[in-house]
């Protein structure tokens, strides 16, 4: 027997968990299209380099520590979207009493603090009437997110991946029972809108693709402090903090006469970037730079026409205090609360 | 040695009068408004519920309150 990797379940947890080592009780089950499972990889150093044994070959090991992360990469609806910039940037607001509910996402301020709200990652496998995969995943945080638009037919026009990280803290089998799928309600490029520095780069049929991230530098090392505690005798972290932040932002628009976007540069002019996708009304992501200037606008080519490639440089903007806000509407409470 | 005796008094009366509100369960805010909340300081202030007043505030770290 064996099992396809069509069959793994993969629960996402939906309520914030209390602390980094109490595991969530509530889950989104979610499909996704890269094919990975996460390992639960203990970590093994050895005494080969030690001096005084001889040869410099092993004659012991010793166990170190849990090492758990993994991505995920989905055609970007507004449900995973919501769970994973409210979960990247941390500071969540959920307003509405009934579906839709509207999300407004920032990050979190690290006058505040500097861990993000910890999830709990559940993945089953069925096989041969037991399970070849059952674990949940405790303490977990993400490390960075990607999203990503294309001219093109279909839902790989606009695609979310996430690469999260775990403290390590484990357990097999994960005793949880994952809910059915989540409907979700996928937001195609061809619904977009997109205004960069007072440019309407949808109206004008110039936008081709581009990029929205997120990296939080993640402290991993600094999770493994005095105390921060062993399952099976391998270290796992107590905590799973910020390091310096990156918000980034990149696209290819047609060249034009007249393009704006090499004067943008020179003259380091700021203004606001604003990319909106939807499914309908009630299922939407914005993601909103209040302040952006370019950092590089090279020429390109794209299908044989003329592009150019903008890498943005987002600024904090101290009207606003935030360098990046995220507002999306979904028909799911609860996310990150 | 009376005055230190009603300063006592009134002192604890003060501490009673705090946790009584502390415990107390506070009112929902007005309607369309969201009660954000600096968890350092404690400064709670109620916004529009709607993303763009809410931003700038979320920015300084204020977190929503669980009504």
């Amino acid at each position: 027997m064996a099992a396809r990797i069509q069959q793994l379940i993969l629960g996402l947890g939906k309520n914030k968990q209390t602390n980094i080592s109490t595991a969530g009780s509530t889950f989104l089950r979610l499909k996704k299209i890269d094919t990975t499972v996460t390992t639960p990889k203990p970590v093994f150093e050895n005494d080969a380099a030690e001096i005084g044994k001889q040869n410099e070959f092993i004659f012991q090991t010793f166990p170190s520590h849990y090492d758990v992360a993994n991505r995920i990469e989905k055609y970007a609806s507004a449900e995973f979207v919501t769970w994973a910039t409210a979960y990247a940037l941390g500071n969540v607001t959920m307003t509405g009493s009934s579906a839709p509910y509207t999300y407004t996402i920032v990050p979190i301020d690290p006058g505040t603090t500097i861990e993000l709200p910890y999830f709990s990652v559940v993945e089953q496998v069925a096989e041969g009437g037991g399970s070849a995969v059952d674990n949940l995943y405790v303490g977990c945080a993400i490390e960075d997110f990607t999203y990503q638009f294309n001219y093109g037919p279909g839902r790989a026009s606009s695609k979310m991946t996430v690469n999260w990280v775990g403290s390590g803290l484990l357990t097999t089998p994960s005793g949880i029972t994952v809910p059915a799928l989540t409907t979700e309600n996928n937001m195609l490029a061809a619904s977009m809108s997109l205004s960069v520095n007072g440019v309407d780069y949808v109206a004008t049929k110039r936008i081709l693709s581009g990029s929205i991230g997120w990296k939080n530098n993640l402290l991993l090392n600094a999770g493994f402090f005095p105390g921060s505690g062993l399952q099976n005798g391998l270290q796992v972290r107590g905590r799973l903090e910020i390091g310096a932040r990156v918000p980034s932002f990149q696209f290819t628009a047609r060249l034009l006469s007249g393009s704006t976007e090499y004067n943008t540069l020179v003259n380091q002019t700021t203004g606001t970037a604003t990319l909106s996708v939807q499914h309908d009304a009630g299922n939407s992501v914005s993601f909103s730079f209040p302040q952006m200037a370019f950092q590089i606008v090279e020429n390109a080519e794209a299908d044989g026409i003329v592009a150019v490639t903008v890498t943005g440089a987002p600024q904090y903007n101290t009207t606003q205090n935030t360098v990046l806000s995220v507002t999306t509407k979904c028909g799911i409470s609860g996310i990150a609360q | 040695m009376p005055d230190l005796k009603q300063e006592m008094a009134d002192v604890a009366a003060a501490i009673e009068k705090l946790e009584a509100q502390a415990a107390a369960p506070a009112a929902p805010p007005a309607p369309g408004k969201v009660r954000l909340r600096h968890p350092h300081t404690g400064d709670i202030k109620e916004v529009d519920a709607v993303p763009e007043k809410l931003i700038p505030i979320m920015g300084l770290g204020y977190q929503q309150v669980k009504e």
